[in-house]
Order: structure tokens, then C-alpha cells, then sequence
């Protein structure tokens, strides 16, 4: 189905780009706001996604799923302008490394799920680039294995390994700095 | 628990945690096909036309020995056999890269942009004193390879870059005289009067040239002419 989308919206109808951008903006927007932290670049990262998508959307094998290759570009996109500042990134990298925290949002938890969730979240900015991506990618959008490795263009035994590692350093981390959300589950359940 | 138990403990409570985080709310996207496309297939079309009367009544340039082509800062030579050599060297390998803003404020012309590209992925600029920008669109699924390099060079006194190639077609672009290629060729960057080789490209993509308003503008991609000249004539 996504398919006969595709090639019509290759054929100029608005409609079915249109139904191709509703299905895929909020994972190509949350992939774009997880990996820089901020609403308003996440927005503009995204819009410049679906564009750059269109233009070459010619060049797109349809039988593949459409969504990791969305979230490639997204992906590129945000590495591009991290590479685009430069030294600052860099620099804003380490202060993120050392305080999580201050380089995010102001986040306002509803409730005591939330802060977990914005918890482990920071958390997860202590790894390095690729592992952060490989968690967004395979828990915060949770996708398959085999879609991760489609939008990281790597093989799916690489994601796994992957995945394994970033997983250990980040109980590294949660246990190190966040030891309640580990502690509280420790005799729960898996459900 | 064994450590395998403890790491599927982790793992779960990452994947059960990570639910609740609370997204900002997914902002409207603009879902229609972008304007400036649909207006540049239109312009595709009516290139395709041009293109093929120009190509009806322009015979290509072929030299038996040679023909030499100067547009702008880019001198061209036409020969039957062109050394080429074995090895491609990338745009993306380049010296110079910059930023934007900071391309715009030290070169001495104003840059211009093709409509439907936004900014470019890498800047250059390859002339100390300012004549030579280079912007880089790289292909938003594969960010390796490239999709569009754009030159924009300033008014020289003499060729800062040297062509030789085995065939070559006069065309136009916004009714100036543009030549394509479309054969791979060898590129030689020279720095203004004193003919220095410092660099030399294996160019495997398809370049448009053109001269307009005192500048040189060298176009290269994998697209066809008819749409190398559409995007040329959107710059803005």
C-alpha cells in the first residue's frame, strides 16, 4: 500500500505525499528532537527531511519500507548541522556528557513516570553519538532490528552488537548517577 | 541473577521507561510537495525542449587536435584524448570548508542559492582572497556521495581552473553561454595569475558552466542537462 503511495506521490499528487508525511512526521520529529534536545531545531530538522525525501524520492526503492530511510535522512541531517557548528557541538557535547540535564528542555514531569523517562533519557546522553542512536532508534521509536539497521545502514548483527554495549554502558551510567530507576525494579516482575 | 538475567531486567525496564516520555506535540509539517520543485519540473520540461533544439542546431565540439573554450574563470580544452587518471579524488576531502554565514561575509560577490536546495551540507572556500566558493549538497540518503557541487567564482584576471575533455556542448543558461559536459574529465584548480597547479579532481559527474553578472558558476552532479540548467537558472 505504502508502495502505490509512493509512486503516486512520484507521479506530482499532493494527496499521497501528504499521507506519506502524516504517517512518518512524528517519528522522523521525535528522532529529530531526541537526538538535539530542542522542539523548535527538531521542526526545522524535520521540515527539511520531508523535503529532501521528496526530491529524491525518485531514487527510493519502494519495495523497502519507507520509515529508516525517512529516519536516515533525519539522522544525516542533525549529524550535518552538528557538523555545521563545529567546535561548539563539540564543546556542547562534553558539557552535555558532564550535565545531561543542562542541555535539555525544561522538563516539567507530570508525574513520577515522566521523571523516570526524562531520567533515563539523560542517561542516555552520557553515550557516545552512535550508541545514543542505536537506543532512540531500537527502544525510544522501537523499531525492529532489522529497520534499525536499515537506518543506520549498517548490518543487523552490527546493530546487535550495538545495542548490547550502548545497553551496558547505560546501566553503567543509570547505576552510577540514576540508581532508583534500576533499584525500585530490581524484584518487579517482567510484564 | 546471572548477569545475562540482569542485562534482560535493564533491558525491559529501558523499553518500559522510555514509554512515558512525554514528547513535545508533533508540529504540522508542510505537506504538500514543495512549490519550488513542481515549478522546477515545469522548467525541466520546457528545458528538455530547448535542449533539444539547441542540440538540432549547435553541433558538438569535437577536436580532431584541439579547441580551446573559456567561460569565465574556467578555460576548457577540447581534445580527443584527455589523460585521466586512475584514482577519484572527492569534494568532500577539500581544504577550505567554512561555514555559511561566514562564506557569505568574507567572499567578495554575493552567493547565490538554487531555489529548492535550502542550505548546503559543506562550504568552501578555495581562494584566500575570496573568489572561489564551493557549496555541497550531499545525497540525503547516502551522505558520502553528493548530490550537487555548486562554484561560484569571482571576478580573476586569468583562469583559476582548467578543463580537459573529450567532448563538450555549447548550450545557455538565462540566454548566456553555458557549455556541459558530460564525460569524465580532469578538473585543475590553478591559483589566479601564476598558474600553480595546487589541486586536480576526477570529475565523474555531469558540469554545467556558465558565466552571469561577472560570475563564473560551475554546476556538477548526476543530473541531466535539462535539469542542471533548470537548477541553474533558479539560483537566487
Amino acid at each position: 500500500m505504502e508502495a502505490e503511495y509512493i509512486q503516486r506521490a512520484r507521479q506530482g499528487e499532493d494527496a499521497a505525499y501528504q499521507l506519506l508525511v502524516e504517517s512518518h512526521r512524528e517519528a522522523v520529529f521525535r528522532l529529530a528532537y531526541l537526538m538535539l534536545g530542542d522542539a523548535d531545531d527538531a521542526e526545522d530538522v524535520a521540515q527539511e527531511a520531508f523535503i529532501r525525501a521528496f526530491r529524491t524520492l525518485h531514487r527510493f526503492d519502494s519495495t523497502r519500507a519507507l520509515r529508516p530511510w525517512l529516519l536516515r535522512i533525519t539522522a544525516n541531517l542533525v549529524r550535518n548541522r552538528r557538523r555545521s557548528i563545529g567546535r561548539y557541538w563539540a564543546a556542547l557535547q562534553r558539557y552535555a556528557r558532564a550535565d545531561p540535564q543542562a542541555s535539555l528542555p525544561d522538563l516539567a514531569a507530570e508525574n513520577e513516570q515522566q521523571a523516570e523517562a526524562y531520567a533515563l533519557w539523560r542517561a542516555v546522553r552520557h553515550l557516545r553519538s552512535a550508541e545514543q542512536e542505536v537506543i532512540y532508534l531500537r527502544y525510544f521509536l522501537e523499531l525492529s532490528i532489522g529497520e534499525t539497521a536499515e537506518t543506520l545502514n549498517i548490518p543487523a548483527g552490527t546493530v546487535k552488537s550495538r545495542v548490547h554495549r550502548a545497553l551496558k554502558l547505560l546501566r553503567g551510567v543509570v547505576e552510577r548517577d540514576y540508581p532508583l530507576l534500576v533499584e525500585e525494579r530490581k524484584h518487579e516482575p517482567y510484564g | 541473577m546471572s548477569r545475562m538475567d540482569e542485562m534482560e531486567q535493564f533491558e525491559h525496564t529501558v523499553k518500559r521507561t522510555v514509554r512515558h516520555l512525554p514528547y513535545p506535540l508533533t508540529p504540522r509539517l508542510r505537506t504538500a510537495p514543495p512549490q519550488e520543485t513542481a515549478r522546477l519540473y515545469l522548467r525541466w520540461t520546457a528545458a528538455v525542449f530547448v535542449l533539444l533544439a539547441s542540440l538540432l542546431l549547435i553541433p558538438p565540439i569535437r577536436a580532431t587536435v584541439f579547441d580551446l573554450l573559456q567561460i569565465g574563470a574556467v578555460r576548457i580544452w577540447v581534445s580527443e584524448h584527455p589523460p585521466l587518471p586512475s584514482v577519484p579524488t572527492s569534494l568532500i576531502d577539500l581544504a577550505g570548508e567554512t561555514t555559511l554565514t561566514e562564506a557569505i561575509a568574507h567572499v567578495r560577490f554575493t552567493p547565490r542559492l538554487p531555489s529548492d536546495y535550502g542550505t548546503p551540507d559543506r562550504v568552501y572556500i578555495q581562494d584566500s582572497d575570496g573568489q572561489a566558493l564551493i557549496l555541497v549538497w550531499l545525497t540525503p540518503d547516502a551522505p558520502d556521495s553528493i548530490e550537487l557541487a555548486l562554484y561560484q567564482i569571482g571576478p580573476v584576471n586569468a583562469p583559476a581552473y582548467g578543463k580537459m575533455v573529450s567532448m563538450a556542448h555549447n548550450t545557455e543558461v538565462h540566454g548566456q553561454p553555458a557549455v556541459w559536459i558530460a564525460v569524465p574529465h580532469l578538473l585543475q584548480y590553478q591559483r589566479g595569475e601564476y598558474t600553480s597547479t595546487l589541486q586536480t579532481y576526477l570529475v565523474r559527474d555531469n558540469v554545467l558552466i556558465w558565466f552571469e553578472g561577472g560570475i563564473t558558476y560551475r554546476l556538477e552532479s548526476r543530473f541531466t542537462q535539462a535539469q542542471a540548467i533548470a537548477i541553474a537558472e533558479s539560483l537566487e
